[in-house]
């Protein structure tokens, strides 16, 4: 199943134009890795699959699970099976992990027809999901992200994926401001997650998150455009050669 | 006639009205203070100064028309309590009703003139406890004492009306004040007079939504070292709602320290106004005062109007003072949308989780259904 298709994609931010024409396809029990340099459009690309306010498409195709995405809202596309990981996961003073967690799984069981869950499978659920991440449960009274290290924040983010379970995670940068520890824990949260009814895309600087999980297809991204496209291999190029030996420049 | 002599003229047929309606049921209670200020410093002129937002002359109009009398002490415990209304306390009234002008609050003025119930307490323990309930229909006055080294907790809820609560605590006593302030379709006038002796702690809580026009007074006396004023809460004003917050934070004293924290949400057409006054008097040195004031206008129509100062008139003092306005953190909308919860569900928790951060007690978080 195709779970993402992106033709000839040209966005905007701001009315300046990033994104020069991306080509992309993600099918069901695949794993992709976006990789470029600083200011690529890698980070614009999430938002505008996620629809995020200020970023337009202008022209070109993007389909989520089979469907157009544009004009649907950015939590639509949520609950068709989109989920995105923040670079820079934002923080919440005053609602607590555990209510947004609760009301996010929620949303989703209803939007196809099902009864918000009991409270005591939900605690059930996301007390084994916190454990295996190595997270304190104390995590979940505390308000979303605020007062968490760089870690913690990431590693909820994958508490977040483990729990709502989306049919395709795009995850910006999780590896970013992580020590090997926690990298190893995100990575273990990723290979937990996938499989062969879902797809993941990882956007990264850098190969080292790849030393953990197995990806299918490599892809590099200079300016707004994929330059070049392979398997593992060339992100252990790109480590030797820089992404300047792969035509940035 | 010109404009100012109409505003003029309203006024002086107002404060007349005022005067001729002193309450003469208790000679007892000497009103004197209350009229020599009034006759003095007069009305103060209309949507200027403390009254810039707030329509003065309605509310002494309304409090003009409360003429019921009313017990508004629900319960209390370990409290000595002297009533009003029963005629054997009266000689024991007499504070309550010749406690000095504090200038230029005029409605406290008024009502000190107009009341016609009351109580006063007494906590001499460390468990004392007083509810305070709504006394809608009349104007009331109540005072309280905490000796020293006793701690009085006091739950108030005030709907409409005109209500003053004078606090006294002694060296080392300790009021813990949760006040709440349920929407409401008239006009109220509520004021807490709080002043702290050495080692005194005051913690005060307060939620409230509107009213019709609901203007809230806290003044704040530090008279003694080491006192402790801990201000904090919010508020939710929705409809065509109006809510004016005033806090005076006087640091008569110094090495006494004081932090305030309120969040307020306007939606709708309505209008919240927040002053925070702090003075740090001459000598009051190595006094500590805080004050934070953030605020989210959900819609365009509604106003948050808030104006923090600083007056210090000595050295060697730690102050800050903050006010923000403005709408839900886009960013927070953004992670929340992308779980898939909706924009609506999402605004109401952002709205909610604002408020948490400073809203604590029970009956703020049931009141502001948090």
């Amino acid at each position: 199943m195709k779970l993402l298709e992106l033709r000839g994609l040209v966005a905007s931010v701001d009315e300046k134009q990033i994104l020069n024409g991306i080509d992309l396809t993600v099918n069901a029990g695949e794993v992709h890795a976006i990789m470029g340099p600083n200011g690529s459009g890698k980070s614009t690309l999430s938002n505008v699959l996620a629809g995020r306010d200020g970023y337009s498409v202008t022209t070109g195709d993007m389909e989520l699970m089979g469907a157009p995405v544009n004009g649907m809202s950015v939590e639509d596309r949520a609950l068709s099976g989109l989920f995105l990981g923040f670079q820079h996961p934002i923080e919440i003073p005053g609602v607590t992990n555990m209510e947004f967690l609760k009301v996010a799984i929620d949303s989703h069981r209803i939007s196809v027809g099902e009864e918000e869950m009991n409270t005591r499978d939900f605690m059930v659920q996301v007390r084994e999901i916190s454990k295996r991440l190595e997270l304190s449960t104390e995590f979940l009274k505390r308000f979303v992200n605020v007062g968490f290290s760089g870690g913690e924040k990431k590693r909820n983010e994958i508490l977040q994926l483990m729990l709502l379970q989306p049919k395709l995670a795009f995850l910006d940068e999780t590896d970013s401001g992580l020590d090997v520890d926690a990298l190893q824990v995100v990575a273990r949260g990723i290979n937990e997650f996938r499989s062969d009814d879902n797809g993941v895309v990882l956007v990264t600087h850098y190969q080292r998150l790849l030393n953990y999980v197995n990806v299918d297809f490599v892809h590099i991204m200079v300016n707004g455009a994929i330059v070049k496209s392979g398997d593992a291999q060339l992100a252990h190029e790109v480590e030797t050669q820089g992404y300047a030996g792969l035509g940035e420049a | 006639m010109t404009v100012a002599q109409a505003v003029g003229s309203t006024h002086g047929d107002l404060l007349n009205r005022v005067l001729a309606q002193e309450v003469r049921e208790t000679p007892w209670l000497d009103r004197t203070a209350s009229r020599t200020a009034l006759n003095s410093n007069g009305f103060p002129l209309p949507w200027k100064g403390r009254w810039q937002y707030s329509d003065f002359l309605t509310l002494v109009e309304g409090a003009l028309e409360l003429s019921e009398t009313s017990d508004s002490l629900e319960s209390s415990h370990d409290v000595e309590v002297r009533r009003l209304d029963q005629p054997e306390n009266g000689g024991q009234m007499v504070e309550l009703g010749s406690s000095e002008s504090l200038g230029d609050f005029p409605l406290l003025d008024i009502n000190g003139l107009l009341f016609r119930s009351g109580t006063k307490l007494l906590a001499t323990t460390k468990t004392a406890h007083a509810t305070v309930s709504d006394a809608a229909g009349s104007v009331d006055r109540h005072l309280m004492s905490v000796a020293q080294n006793a701690c009085l907790n006091v739950e108030e809820r005030f709907e409409s009306g005109n209500r003053i609560s004078l606090c006294h605590l002694r060296d080392d006593a300790t009021l813990n004040y949760e006040l709440t302030m349920p929407k409401n379709d008239g006009v109220g006038y509520h004021c807490l007079v709080v002043w702290l002796a050495e080692g005194s702690t005051l913690n005060l809580h307060l939620a409230s939504k509107g009213s019709k026009i609901r203007r809230n007074d806290v003044i704040v006396n530090v008279m003694g070292e080491r006192a402790r004023a801990t201000l904090s809460g919010g508020w939710l004003v929705d409809g065509n709602d109006h809510l004016d917050t005033q806090v005076y934070m006087n640091h008569r004293v110094g090495n006494s320290h004081s932090e305030q924290s309120f969040h307020g949400v306007v939606d709708n057409r309505a209008r919240s106004v927040f002053s925070g006054f702090i003075r740090i008097d001459r000598g009051a040195s190595a006094s500590e005062a805080h004050l934070t004031n953030r605020n989210i206008a959900l819609s365009p129509q509604s106003r948050a109007h808030a104006q923090p100062e600083l007056e210090i008139y000595t050295d060697d003092v730690i102050c800050s003072h903050g006010a923000t306005t403005g709408q839900l953190d886009d960013d927070s909308l953004f992670l929340m949308r992308s779980r898939g919860i909706d924009e609506e569900s999402a605004r109401a928790m952002l709205t909610k989780g604002f408020l948490r951060q400073v809203v604590h007690s029970e009956g703020g978080t049931s009141l502001l259904d948090l």
